[in-house]
């Protein structure tokens, strides 16, 4: 039998993937699909708690997670676009102009 | 008419700053007369306020609520009593010299309006600080004034020294001011009123009420009078601070500013009147008290301020570090308990030290901006009326009888010998000290020969500036014959004083009451004097620093003993001198300056390490951030 | 069920597509004026929500959003600070390589979210308010596409933001999953036992985690010092005064409102995390030698400060933020609108811009001024008060537990170190002698007068804070504390 357990890990999992993505990935591009990576565990584990707690919140609540990302990737992607137009890369470690 | 003329006194200077700053900023003459009007007027003001008998007895309070918040309660309330009646007139008189004087000396800066602006600004600051009823109300005029200092100190925006002194004053202030918050807020979490009649009688029909925390927080409110009346170690300010325009230095390191910190120590001496008291981590403290601490600092300034002051040749420093040991003295009084001597000390020093100060502006004036008493000499001759009035302030300052520094200070002494010897001891070297290096002014920068071609060309400065010295001379010179202590006792002691004797018998009276203390004081007066002499009376160049030199022309000297006796103090000032400015240089002024830069440095070398502008770090220190508080919160 | 409730933020919402709309027919060159509708309009809004009353809280939603005091001092507070950076926008309107139509109408988008947010009475209103805020400044901050540090602040942002916002959305997942609800106040037997449950716990830890994101608070701090030079001035400003604002109504909703008993329990770490931001903030900022990197870490200080507020855990703390923000509303909005003209040409932001600032124009030099000396907290300004009345709520803590005296002194020695930036900024204005630019500065109208409503407001609030302080306190009466 699956339970809540089982969720919760492969979310965790999802989550832990996505973060590690965000903190080892040189790519722009590739972080950015390691943050929608943990929204995507947030989702797994609200789906899950609506579930097993039998109520609807949580369920609606990954409407709104799902919508918000959306709007999130199109204002993400345009801006690593025109980043790319003006330094013609999309490397993280270029971005070190302002720092101390 | 006592009514409304303590709201006039306090807001006719403000009312000048501000007209000046938006109307008639680009009318110079027009603004320098409103600044005058408005703090002669105050001063006008404050004489018949004083002569008011009704005023002072048993004094008043005007007050309008300005805070009403949920429990707590805080008034803009203007307190008249002798105390506050009489600070409002050495302020206004001094300013109100200052402002005409500065009418003359400032002509040719192109920021004329600006300049009256400010300093009109200043004087509304301190009367506030003066009038204010309240501790809240205090820290805020209080905190102005330190701003309106800032803006005079640096006032000449060319010098990048002016800029650091200016922000070295502010900073200064800043740190004491720290701790006189603290202990405001405390004070207020403990008592629930800021109000100073409120706590004093709090304090009175209960002074175990603060409990632990009393000795803590008289400590944390003397933090503030410490940094605004540059006492060790927050001293370190005042000495730089010489960089602004002089009548900039009279007013606010010889009459105002630098006394508004013993003024709070007067105005809020209750404080000290409760049971002294150390909190459970400090016990071993136990026994030393808040006063005790506070004379013993204001003991060393003292002291070490006049030790420095034999070493200086700029002679606005040389006043400088005049100032830092007799706000010592002052200090050292309030420590003592002689809340009436530190008073009565405050003023004449405010009359002639302001004095030297315009004094020593108008050789400045003359000399094209040379502060340098060796390049200067025989200026006795040049500007009689200049010379006159710093050899009479001089003079007051040292204690000779019958000026006024006399009967403060031998008041001052007379504390200290009651009280605690050692101290009364180390304030009766400073006095010779003091008559020492005033001399050594007097003789090379006043007496002897020309030791620059310019002086030649010197001429007595114009009567707009003579005027002013002329008006400060009088009550610098016989300010002692009316007994200011007598009317202060009325007020602090709960003593009737004694009925105050005929002028003539006062200049007795110290030595009735105190014989051996008024004999010592004039024992040291006289020592300091023929040191000088020997020393200074014709020299061309300061021979302490080649001493055998200087040895061989003392033993030539028909004053053999006197001296050698000069020489044996010399040598050890000298090296007491020397110790002390290195110690004052290198570890408080490195707080200050160097300090201030190594921090910056040692600073961006930290942030560096984090701040290094790489989103993948930034993404690690996130989520370092994440665990440390995930665990931190969870395991809680 | 009373979906008029929200009226403001629907009228925002709407000012903010009828902007876009216009754009549509605005010839280029008069595109800058729609500004001055928006200012209009927002003006408008403003006086309108003087009609309405938060003493009685009303609820939407389905007790999703909420109208209570404390709701209606930060709706009224983010028009205001809306107000000041749309004038100071229309100074800048000609830095923009095109848009500006765009620009004001993300503005009040952003706006709109931080109205929500101040009544949001649910998990799931946090997070869209959140997000339509975050979501809106990635492009605000990212607007000059023709600047590499416009592009690099934006990219920052838009990565860490993200990255908080997953924190977030999960954090609100496992908060779900402990109390069986998104709602602040949970119902039914077992609510008080499960906030201490440690699955809610978790997800109350990681939203914290967004909303330190929001503040800038430590250790979430990083990224405001290089977002704040990077950006337009005006969206910098708007993200010092309104995102921070924002955070911390939603702070303050979640910890007193939502899970007083866990805040509770986490006291000491609230006291470690505002020392740590203060000193990071001060210290941070000590080198700096450019004015809006300065004020990023200032803006970290800041954060610092008003946190011991939260630490305090009293209506009097909570109270003296609010009244924190109204003046850092006015001091900061100030800073920013003379920054904003002081590098018309360059937008660096360096020190040594402002080199001869008064004479080029003494007004912008003397506000200049006045604002640092506020933000420095010298009296009578604005500045001062806030951080008395703060330290005054922690130390009336102190009596009872004195580890708030340790907070107290380092709030103290931040203070002191603080003065020392700020007077280097004031230095830069009066006493360089290299001048990069010398031309008299002009100053349109209406940002004359946001100028001279901003000194106002720092000597009011700092003159006669009565007033102020009874909105205040009577705002934090919805948070039921005592």
């Amino acid at each position: 039998m699956i339970g809540l357990v089982h969720y919760l890990v492969v979310s965790a999992l999802l989550f832990g993937l996505g973060v590690l993505g965000v903190l080892l990935q040189r790519n722009l591009l590739v972080t950015y699909m390691s943050l929608e990576l943990m929204l995507n565990a947030a989702n797994l584990a609200l789906v899950a708690f609506s579930r097993f707690n039998r109520g609807l919140d949580g369920q609606v609540m990954v409407f709104f997670v799902i919508t918000v990302a959306a709007a999130e990737v199109a204002v993400g992607l345009a801006l690593i676009v025109a980043l790319f137009r003006r330094k013609q890369t999309v490397g993280v470690d270029d971005l070190t102009d302002m720092k101390l | 008419m006592s009514q409304t003329f303590p709201w006039f006194i306090l807001f006719l200077p403000l009312g000048a700053a501000v007209l000046i700053t938006l109307f008639t900023h680009e009318r110079r003459e027009l603004s320098a007369r409103l600044s005058i009007a408005a703090v002669v007027v105050s001063f006008w003001l404050s004489v018949l306020l004083f002569t008011d008998p009704r005023a002072a007895d048993p004094g008043l309070t005007l007050s309008v609520n300005w805070l009403n918040v949920g429990g707590l309660s805080v008034d803009f309330g203007l307190l008249l009593d002798r105390l506050s009646l009489l600070m409002l007139l050495v302020v206004t008189a001094v300013a109100g010299a200052i402002h005409i004087y500065s009418y003359e000396y400032m002509r040719s800066d192109r920021s004329f309006s600006a300049y009256f602006a400010a300093l009109s600004f200043f004087t509304f600051a301190m009367l506030g600080v003066v009038l204010s009823d309240n501790f809240l109300q205090m820290f805020m005029f209080w905190e102005l004034v330190g701003v309106s200092s800032y803006l005079l100190i640096g006032f000449w925006h060319d010098r990048p020294a002016a800029a650091d002194a200016g922000k070295k004053a502010f900073l200064t202030n800043r740190v004491g001011d720290a701790g006189f918050l603290a202990g405001i807020i405390l004070l207020w979490a403990m008592l629930g009123s800021v109000n100073f009649d409120f706590l004093a009688q709090k304090l009175a029909e209960d002074p175990r009420r603060l409990g632990a925390f009393s000795t803590v927080a008289g400590l944390l409110i003397f933090c503030g009078a410490m940094a605004k009346s540059a006492q060790v170690p927050l001293h370190v300010w005042l000495p730089d601070a010489m960089e602004g325009p002089t009548p900039v230095s009279a007013l606010i390191h010889a009459a105002t500013m630098v006394a508004a910190g013993v003024f709070m120590l007067c105005r809020v001496f209750f404080l000290f009147g409760a049971t002294p008291q150390w909190p459970a981590g400090l016990t071993w403290l136990d026994g030393i008290s808040a006063l005790e601490v506070i004379a013993w600092i204001g003991g060393i300034t003292a002291l070490m301020a006049a030790v420095i002051a034999i070493q200086q040749n700029d002679i606005k420093r040389i006043l400088a570090y005049s100032t830092l040991s007799q706000l010592g003295y002052m200090v050292m009084a309030v420590g003592l308990g002689g809340r009436t001597s530190a008073m009565y000390h405050l003023t004449t020093h405010a009359f002639f030290k302001s004095l030297l100060f315009l004094g020593a502006g108008a050789v400045i004036y003359r000399l094209h901006h040379e502060q340098d008493i060796w390049r200067m000499g025989a200026l006795r001759h040049k500007m009689p009326l200049t010379f006159g009035t710093f050899l009479l302030a001089t003079l007051a300052l040292c204690g000779v009888p019958p000026l006024s520094g006399y009967f403060s200070k031998d008041a001052l002494l007379g504390r200290a010998y009651e009280q605690n010897v050692p101290l009364f001891l180390l304030g009766l070297f400073t006095a010779a000290l003091t008559t020492f290096y005033m001399f050594r002014l007097i003789f090379v920068a006043f007496l002897g020969r020309p030791r620059s071609p310019h002086i030649e060309e010197v001429r007595e400065v114009p009567g707009v500036m003579v005027l002013p010295m002329l008006f400060l001379a009088v009550p610098a010179a016989l300010l002692g014959f009316w007994a200011v202590n007598h009317y202060l006792a009325e007020q602090f002691s709960s003593i009737p004083p004694e009925p105050v004797p005929p002028w003539y018998e006062q200049v007795f009276a110290p030595f009735q009451h105190l014989p051996l203390v008024a004999f010592l004081g004039l024992g040291a007066i006289a020592c300091g004097f023929f040191a000088a002499w020997g020393i200074y009376g014709k020299a061309s160049k300061d021979p302490l620093p080649e001493k055998l030199g200087g040895l061989a022309r003392a033993m030539r000297n028909r004053f053999y003993f006197d001296e050698l006796y000069a020489r044996i103090i010399a040598v050890t000032q000298e090296l007491l001198a020397d110790f002390a400015d290195w110690f004052d240089r290198w570890i408080l002024a490195g707080v200050g300056v160097r300090g201030a830069h190594g921090t910056t440095e040692f600073f961006a070398r930290l942030l560096r390490l984090v701040q290094t502008g790489n989103l993948r770090t930034y993404a690690i220190l996130f989520g370092a951030g994440v665990v440390i508080l995930l665990y931190a919160l969870l395991t809680r | 069920m009373n979906a008029l409730l929200t009226l403001p933020e629907i009228a925002v919402v709407a000012l903010g597509l009828g902007l876009l709309l216009l754009d549509l027919w605005t010839p280029p060159d008069q595109k800058r004026q729609l500004g001055y509708i928006a200012v209009a309009g927002l003006g408008l809004i403003l006086a309108a929500t003087f009609t309405l009353h938060g003493s009685n809280p009303q609820y939407a939603f389905g007790q999703i959003y909420v109208m209570d005091g404390l709701a209606l001092f930060f709706k009224r507070f983010f028009l205001l600070g809306a107000l000041f950076v749309l004038v100071m926008s229309t100074d800048f309107a000609d830095r923009f390589p095109a848009g500006i139509g765009e620009y004001y109408a993300l503005i009040l988008f952003a706006l709109a979210g931080m109205m929500w947010a101040a009544s949001a009475n649910d998990y799931s209103l946090l997070f869209v308010a959140i997000e339509l805020i975050t979501i809106s400044f990635y492009v605000l901050n990212s607007f000059r596409r023709n600047q590499a540090d416009s592009l690099e602040a934006g990219a920052k942002y838009l990565i860490l933001g993200a990255l908080a916002s997953a924190f977030l959305v999960y954090g609100i997942a496992f908060v779900y999953g402990g109390s069986g609800t998104l709602s602040f106040h949970p119902t039914g037997p077992n609510s008080t036992d499960l906030s201490l449950s440690p699955i809610f716990q978790l997800g109350l830890a990681m939203v914290l985690v967004g909303l330190g994101f929001k503040i800038a608070a430590f250790p979430f701090q990083i990224w405001a010092p290089d977002v704040y030079q990077g950006s337009p001035t005006p969206t910098t400003a708007f993200l010092a005064i309104g995102s921070k604002a924002a955070g911390f109504v939603l702070l303050l909703r979640v910890l007193f409102s939502a899970a007083p008993d866990v805040a509770t329990h986490w006291r000491p770490w609230w006291m470690a995390v505002c020392a740590i931001t203060i000193l990071y903030g001060n210290l941070g900022a000590v080198p700096q030698r450019n004015v809006k990197r300065l004020l990023g870490y200032s803006s970290i200080a800041h954060a610092g400060y008003m946190l011991l507020g939260v630490a305090a855990m009293s209506a009097a703390g909570a109270a003296a933020i609010l009244y924190y923000l109204g003046g850092y509303l006015f001091t900061l909005a100030a800073a920013f609108t003379v920054i904003c003209l002081a590098f018309r040409k360059s937008d660096t932001g360096d020190l040594a811009g402002l080199a001869g600032l008064h004479h080029r124009s003494p007004f912008l030099a003397a506000t200049l001024t006045l604002a640092m000396v506020s933000l420095a907290g010298i009296p009578p300004l604005a500045g001062f008060f806030g951080k008395f009345l703060l330290l005054k709520a922690v130390v009336q803590r102190g009596i009872t537990n004195p580890a708030y005296y340790w907070l107290v002194a380092v709030a103290l020695f931040g203070i002191v170190v603080s003065l020392y930036f700020y007077l280097n900024v004031v230095r830069a204005i009066y006493w360089s002698k290299t001048r990069t630019e010398t031309a008299p500065i002009e100053i349109p109208r209406l940002t004359r007068f946001s100028l001279y409503g901003c000194i106002a407001g720092m000597l009011y609030l700092g003159l006669l804070p009565n007033t102020f302080l009874n909105w205040a306190q009577e705002a934090v009466k919805a948070l039921h504390l005592n």
